[in-house]
């Protein structure tokens, strides 16, 4: 029992759901990038951020507002890939555990690099060839098919898909370039 | 530019949702042993999300160059990222009909029991059997969409009558007869009018739709996606039917879920719910059921027939508000 003089622990306020709406939607872009990398889909990893957002706060009682929220949501946010990833393996057994947890810490560790190549992104789209744009906004911005990128284009499903490897490289290569360039 | 190599090949094609067995055996050893391709696949990963977000293109497109004569993309349902990452983008509240929306709202709610109120819609038995009229509904109450038929349920087991409809065939968005057949869309729309002055009097109210699905194939094939989605629109459907489905980015509020089945289990039904909050300036409600596949956006049509979906029920749960201690 405490002594009459001792300091009055008391338990933080609960956070209220204005608050956790604020601070999930700080959080929810990256969560979403986040969960793209092990489940590259966007209808599947955008189900899982809302899935996360649910959890999130069907758990708040277990949430300390004295610690940064981002983190924990993270970890939800894995948690959910997780089952996720079981429920589906038998379609597209991905990542191992093991794997997911590589992905995590890595992950972690490379966020100021992927920050910093995301900021030059806009730069070397603008430097890709007419083609190699076109193959971006169509599969991408106006999420076009591969087989109408390659009826419209006038080309084959897997040069479609060549090209576009091709065009990622090239991105990557160029983010790679702009980032040893800076001081 | 030389071939990339069988990991980097491996990579692409999982992003693409097309790697083989052999191709995420490769990745699975690989990140395990080899720190470069870790990195290396995450690089690829956050750049594929960062296109796939679109955020970033959007930004760069303002300082691209003219691109090549493009025709008119054909366009699909805006996928629900574009419909959550524009809030995102914009103000933080935004999301508070789409991220923090219904489940959230209703968990902090008062622990009083809810009121039930039914919504008057028209069930597959309100119609005529047979073919479902084409593309968005033209007035309320009428289920209408992609080709569908309603027919009796040739396995109800009390031998009761019983009306259900059968998804048929993918078909492009009416809108957009050029664009993609990617799923079977039956669409019904809700006016909210009457309910409204009664549901906002009785505090927080949820508009919840349930569907059950069920995918009659005795073997399994290619899986299907079930999906119910619910779209809350203010003013005029007329507007909302002209641009469907980029109307879908205008809705005040909405929300999706979905069940996937691999066939196999004909007698298996699939329950699917979705809810979301009664915004108070919604007019009318827009119900979409999709039979579609699962690997989208860059899956074939899958082949139907053999899929349904019967006992289609629209709720209005009423609660009292949350308490303003509980809501600063």
């Amino acid at each position: 029992m405490d002594s009459p003089s001792s300091p009055v622990v008391s338990s933080p306020p609960p956070l209220s759901h204005q608050r956790f709406c604020a601070l999930f939607a700080e959080v929810a872009p990256e969560l979403l990038r986040y969960v793209m990398t092990i489940i590259p889909n966007v209808a599947d990893a955008q189900d899982l951020v809302q899935e996360t957002a649910i959890a999130l706060w069907n758990s708040i009682d277990r949430y300390d507002p004295s610690k940064p929220f981002k983190p924990w949501a993270r970890q939800i946010a894995l948690n959910q890939a997780r089952q996720f990833l079981r429920v589906e393996s038998r379609r597209r057994r991905f990542v191992e555990e093991e794997v997911l947890n590589l992905i995590e810490a890595r992950r972690i560790a490379l966020a100021p690099k992927l920050d910093a190549r995301r900021n030059h992104l806009s730069d070397c789209l603008s430097r890709l060839p007419t083609e190699q744009r076109t193959l971006i906004r169509g599969y991408y911005f106006e999420e076009e098919t591969i087989e109408s990128l390659a009826a419209r284009l006038n080309r084959g499903v897997e040069a479609i898909y060549k090209a576009l490897q091709r065009t990622r490289q090239a991105l990557s290569l160029c983010l790679d370039r702009k980032l040893q360039m800076e001081p | 530019m030389k071939q990339p190599d069988p990991l980097t090949q491996s990579i692409h094609a999982y992003l693409e949702g097309r790697a083989t067995d052999s191709e995420i055996d490769l990745l699975n050893s690989e990140l395990k042993r080899n720190p470069e391709a870790l990195d290396r696949y995450l690089q690829f990963a956050d750049l594929h999300s960062c296109l796939s977000l679109e955020e970033t293109l959007r930004t760069a497109e303002t300082d691209l160059p003219p691109l090549l004569p493009f025709p008119t993309p054909p366009p699909r349902p805006l996928s629900w990222i574009s419909w959550l990452a524009r809030p995102w983008m914009g103000a933080a509240a935004g999301l508070a009909v789409g991220l923090c929306g219904a489940s959230i709202a209703w968990a902090i709610a008062s622990p009083k029991p809810p009121r039930i109120i039914p919504v008057p819609f028209h069930t597959f038995a309100d119609q005529p059997m047979g073919h479902i009229p084409s593309s968005f509904p033209k007035t309320t109450g009428i289920w209408s969409g992609d080709p569908s038929e309603i027919v009796l349920d040739p396995e109800s087991k009390t031998g009761e009558r019983r009306e259900i409809l059968r998804f048929l065939r993918a078909e492009a968005d009416a809108a957009f007869p050029q664009g993609p057949a990617e799923a079977c869309d039956v669409l019904q729309l809700i006016d909210l009018r009457p309910l409204k002055a009664q549901a906002l009097e009785n505090g927080d109210s949820l508009l919840q739709l349930t569907a059950s699905f069920s995918d009659r194939r005795t073997e399994a094939g290619e899986p299907i996606r079930f999906s119910c989605r619910l779209f809350l629109y203010s003013g005029d459907p007329e507007h909302v039917r002209e641009r469907w489905p980029q109307s879908q980015l205008k809705a005040v509020a909405a929300a999706n879920t979905y069940c996937e089945s691999p066939g196999g289990s004909p007698q298996t039904p699939h329950l699917v719910t979705v809810k979301t909050v009664l915004a108070p300036q919604a007019d009318f409600a827009v119900l979409q059921l999709v039979a579609g596949p699962v690997f989208s956006p860059h899956a074939n049509p899958p082949v139907l027939g053999e899929q349904y979906v019967s006992d289609v029920k629209l709720t209005l749960r009423t609660q009292t508000a949350p308490s303003p201690a509980l809501n600063p």
